[in-house]
């Protein structure tokens, strides 16, 4: 009786662990240790095609759910090297005119992983990955990977993967309008990785998310999300409720990325826009908050995003709505004052590709989140992914976003596209989210969202809101009697002074006609 | 209640009341206009009296021989009247052209009297007194340099003053000459036509009191006799005056029959030289008369220095207190509480202004017309908010005078 006794205690020890287990695997793929990565770079190639690769890099590497810090090569400390378990060099410059003596010295002892980006990779690298570079002679490529292509302009200096070891993992191929034999993107093994080029904008941009992917050692497999952007109060609200019934209608789950409102919160025009997010939530629609045009950094009261950001996210929730992160310009996660002012309440963010940056405490690293997704325009995804092919594998999560203020022609073709394409699109709020300000706890757990501990009921009703609305509370002004009283009696006297006037008119015009007649 | 809400709270009444007594002295004018009209001008009985046209000019070269040629030729006796023209330090040619008319009317009694910068020169005042010491009539008749007079002009003032023993004073009136020049001009005439000679009208009818305008007008010698001649120190010497009769006992008559054409500034600059000129001068004469206010004998004098201490002073400052006020509410500097009229009444208030100044032209011939209807509305928004600032640049430089001891000068008004 007792060994049973026993067994039976043992089996439910089993089975708890287990379930114990499973919990912890689901959390731990989404919650993995964030990676500390240090970019180094030896030039931003302002003025290049290159432009903006740096931060196209940053934005990835963060996506990935990495903690990223860079810092340009001239810059470089020594012994900086030994704080990162991994480090990239990005080379930029074809020709390179500064060589930082430190960091060669650091690369010697340093055991951590190492990928290098452009032109002349270290030797240690070269050896081993046994790589071996070649100069390709035509300027435009096609790059295949996994599911997807692209075409790519190569710029001057940009050299191919000719060879590698045999034990080396590379990454797509390369295919010169010359018809040559094929050369890998990447090339990775063990704690080294090499990519020929990174531009943003192109295939590259997206292949080189598969050799990070697996340099970084990211497990998990990314989702596919839709995301409609520029979602404003004065948004065609109609237009946005079809929309998501559209979308609804075809399956496909998605986030809307709203702007912020500040103030006048009780206005009929915030009412109805609370009610068309609320309506969009229930319509699988996951709300997110956008952070707010940044007009400019000098003369701005900067000592009000906080309280404005958490004025906005608790209308949100006194509205049954559920914020679950943030969505921003790349160089919001960058800048001190930003993050902690305004993304502070998130543990989600997508992280969007700078239109215009207006940076006000910039800082060198960009702090993991841990939700992150890279956002993509459904445009240029257009030209990578095929329509009708089944995506295998997704390095990372990413967001494909509509641009609510393009053609609405394109729009639609837009929305065509994603309604058929064999892409399976994930469910944002599905994953964890959590955001949290003075006043509001907002959750997402496994697709129940809770509002302050309540779970939000997901209502379509959408309720019409009559403008009639006193906008100005009218004061109480002094000596209302007085002047209401001779108001009237003022009233009374001009119009009889103007009768008066009128019939003095009449006179003289007959008296006056008459004398002057003469 | 705020102080703003206070000093709101007095604007509003002044300016409503000032409304309301601009009102009442419209209708009382044009009723006057109305019995006037209809009223026959006495006839002078037995010799007409010998009067003394005096005429001060300072460099009014372009229009002194008009100005002479039109004043010869009145319908009053040619021997019983004089012209004496004081051309008081002129720097142009009106001494020549002035000698010239002398010797072409040699038969005609016209005195020209020349000063330089040690004899004259200090004012219309001033060359006033030089004229007058030349005089011999025993009423003296005034006209500015640049004046057309009607030929009637002068027969109907003498008319009115030899026909009641109480007046000290008659006046007539002044028209625009250069009316149809430009906008400014417009307004002028309207200006001059409703606000000068209706409000005239009014207070004679009800108060019978006027004020001397500067021309066109007869005063009885005993008068400038008795108060010792002309403040040299006034430049509104016109407005001075009609005090001092007042103070002898006198009344002073309005008689719209008698008119005289006048050139108008055409210039913004040249009308708001000129019109602070005289807004420097009613201040000067308003704060010089206030303890008249407190004076037994010059029961007379108050409705008049009220009058002109509300235009001036009260107006002003509640025009300027409550702009400064609303400008300041909205930029959220002050705050006030108080209720205000609603703007239907604002409303009405202006239409009020509006048929009311027409109302003003009706008398006139020719002014009856819908172009001026217009023109009125525009007059609201520019023409009477300009006097504002005329009349704040006319305190700010009488303030400026006596802080800084200026003597009284000639600046006259230019022409084109």
């Amino acid at each position: 009786m007792k060994s049973k006794f026993t067994w039976l205690l043992i089996a439910c020890i089993i089975v708890l662990w287990h379930g114990h287990a499973d919990v912890n695997v689901s959390y731990a793929a989404e919650q993995q240790q964030a990676q500390h990565v240090l970019l180094v770079y030896d030039s931003l190639a302002v003025g290049s095609a290159k432009e903006g690769n740096v931060d196209a890099l940053k934005r990835l590497l963060s996506s990935m759910g990495a903690e990223v810090t860079t810092v340009q090569l001239e810059q470089y400390a020594e012994g900086r090297l030994a704080d990162y378990s991994h480090v990239i060099v990005m080379r930029n410059e074809a020709n390179p005119i500064y060589e930082s003596d430190k960091l060669l010295q650091d690369m010697e002892q340093y055991k951590g992983n190492y990928m290098h980006i452009g032109s002349s990779p270290p030797d240690q690298l070269k050896e081993a990955l046994s790589l071996e570079l070649k100069e390709e002679p035509s300027e435009g490529i096609t790059l295949v990977l996994d599911r997807f292509s692209g075409t790519i302009a190569l710029n001057h200096g940009d050299k191919l993967i000719a060879s590698t070891a045999n034990e080396v993992n590379t990454y797509g191929n390369i295919y010169s309008y010359k018809g040559d034999n094929a050369s890998p993107y990447g090339a990775k093994l063990g704690r080294y990785a090499y990519m020929p080029f990174y531009n943003r904008g192109d295939m590259s941009e997206w292949a080189a998310s598969f050799v990070i992917k697996d340099w970084l050692g990211v497990q998990r497999q990314g989702n596919v999300y839709v995301m409609l952007r520029e979602v404003y109060p004065f948004s065609d609200l109609d237009k946005l409720r079809a929309l998501s019934d559209q979308l609804y209608e075809a399956g496909i789950p998605f986030i809307v990325s709203t702007k912020p409102l500040f103030s006048n919160f009780d206005y009929p025009a915030a009412i109805r826009y609370a009610e068309t997010l609320k309506y969009m939530q229930s319509r699988n629609g996951s709300i997110l908050v956008d952070a707010p045009a940044v007009a400019s950094t000098i003369s701005a009261d900067k000592s009000v995003l906080k309280q404005n950001m958490m004025s906005y996210i608790h209308f949100l929730a006194e509205h049954d709505i559920a914020p679950l992160g943030a969505t921003a310009e790349m160089y919001w996660f960058a800048d001190q004052y930003y993050t902690a002012e305004g993304l502070s309440f998130y543990d989600s963010a997508i992280m969007l590709p700078n239109e215009k940056v207006m940076s006000y405490l910039p800082t060198d690293t960009i702090t993991a989140y841990s939700s992150s997704v890279y956002s993509i325009d459904v445009e240029r995804w257009q030209q990578y992914a095929s329509r009708e092919k089944v995506i295998q594998s997704m390095p990372l999560d990413i967001a494909l976003t509509i641009n609510m203020l393009d053609d609405p022609a394109l729009l639609e073709q837009q929305l065509a596209w994603l309604a058929e394409s064999w892409t399976v699109y994930s469910d944002y709020k599905a994953s964890n989210h959590r955001v949290v300000t003075d006043n509001d706890e907002i959750t997402a757990e496994q697709g129940q969202l809770k509002v302050n501990g309540q779970t939000v009921v997901l209502q379509e009703a959408y309720a019409s809101i009559s403008s009639e609305h006193v906008y100005i509370e009218e004061q109480e002004a002094s000596l209302e009697q007085l002047f209401t009283i001779q108001n009237k009696i003022f009233i009374v006297l001009i119009v009889i002074v103007l009768v008066i006037f009128s019939v003095l008119i009449l006179i003289g015009y007959r008296m006056y006609r008459k004398k002057y007649r003469r | 209640m705020t102080i703003a809400d206070i000093m709101m709270l007095f604007s509003v009444i002044s300016i409503w009341s000032l409304l309301l007594v601009n009102v009442v002295l419209i209708i009382a004018g044009y009723l006057y206009y109305i019995k006037n009209d209809k009223r026959a001008i006495p006839d002078i009985e037995g010799e007409a009296p010998f009067v003394s046209i005096m005429v001060p000019a300072h460099n009014e070269g372009k229009v002194i021989v008009q100005t002479v040629r039109s004043l010869l030729a009145l319908d009053y006796p040619h021997d019983r009247y004089e012209i004496i023209v004081i051309n008081d330090n002129s720097s142009d040619n009106s001494s020549e052209l002035l000698a010239q008319l002398q010797h072409q009317y040699a038969g005609r009694q016209l005195t020209i009297i020349n000063t330089d910068a040690v004899t004259g020169g200090k004012g219309k005042s001033n060359a006033l007194n030089i004229g007058f010491q030349q005089s011999k009539g025993e009423l003296i008749a005034i006209y500015d340099a640049d004046n057309t007079p009607e030929k009637t002009a002068l027969r109907y003032l003498v008319a009115e003053m030899m026909h009641d023993s109480s007046l000290g004073a008659v006046i007539g009136k002044f028209r625009t000459r250069n009316r149809d020049v430009n906008l400014l001009t417009r307004f002028i005439n309207i200006e001059t036509l409703s606000f000068q000679w209706m409000a005239q009208a009014g207070r004679w009818n009800l108060f019978k009191l006027c004020t001397i305008p500067g021309t066109n007008f007869v005063l009885r010698r005993s008068i400038i006799d008795a108060i010792g001649g002309w403040d040299t120190k006034a430049i509104a010497e016109d407005t001075e005056i009609s005090f001092q009769i007042y103070r002898l006992g006198y009344r002073i008559k309005f008689q719209p029959k008698s008119v005289t054409w006048e050139q108008e500034p055409q210039s913004l600059r040249v009308w708001f030289k000129q019109r602070t000129r005289w807004a420097k001068g009613n201040i000067y004469v308003i704060v010089k008369n206030i303890p008249l206010l407190f004076d037994r004998s010059a029961k007379r004098v108050r409705f008049d220095i009220l009058y002109f201490l509300s235009i001036y002073f009260l107006l002003l400052t509640s025009l300027i207190m409550s702009d400064a006020i609303l400008i300041m509410n909205a930029l959220g500097y002050v705050e006030t509480t108080i209720a205000g009229f609603s703007s239907f009444l604002w409303l009405l208030a202006i239409v009020l202004f509006i048929v009311g100044t027409f109302v003003s032209l009706v008398t006139e011939k020719g002014e009856m017309r819908f172009s001026n209807l217009w023109i009125i509305m525009l007059m609201y928004i520019t023409y009477c908010q300009l006097w504002m600032i005329v009349a704040a640049y006319g305190l700010y430089n009488y303030i400026k005078d006596i802080v800084f001891k200026r003597e009284v000068k000639w600046y006259k008004t230019e022409r084109f």
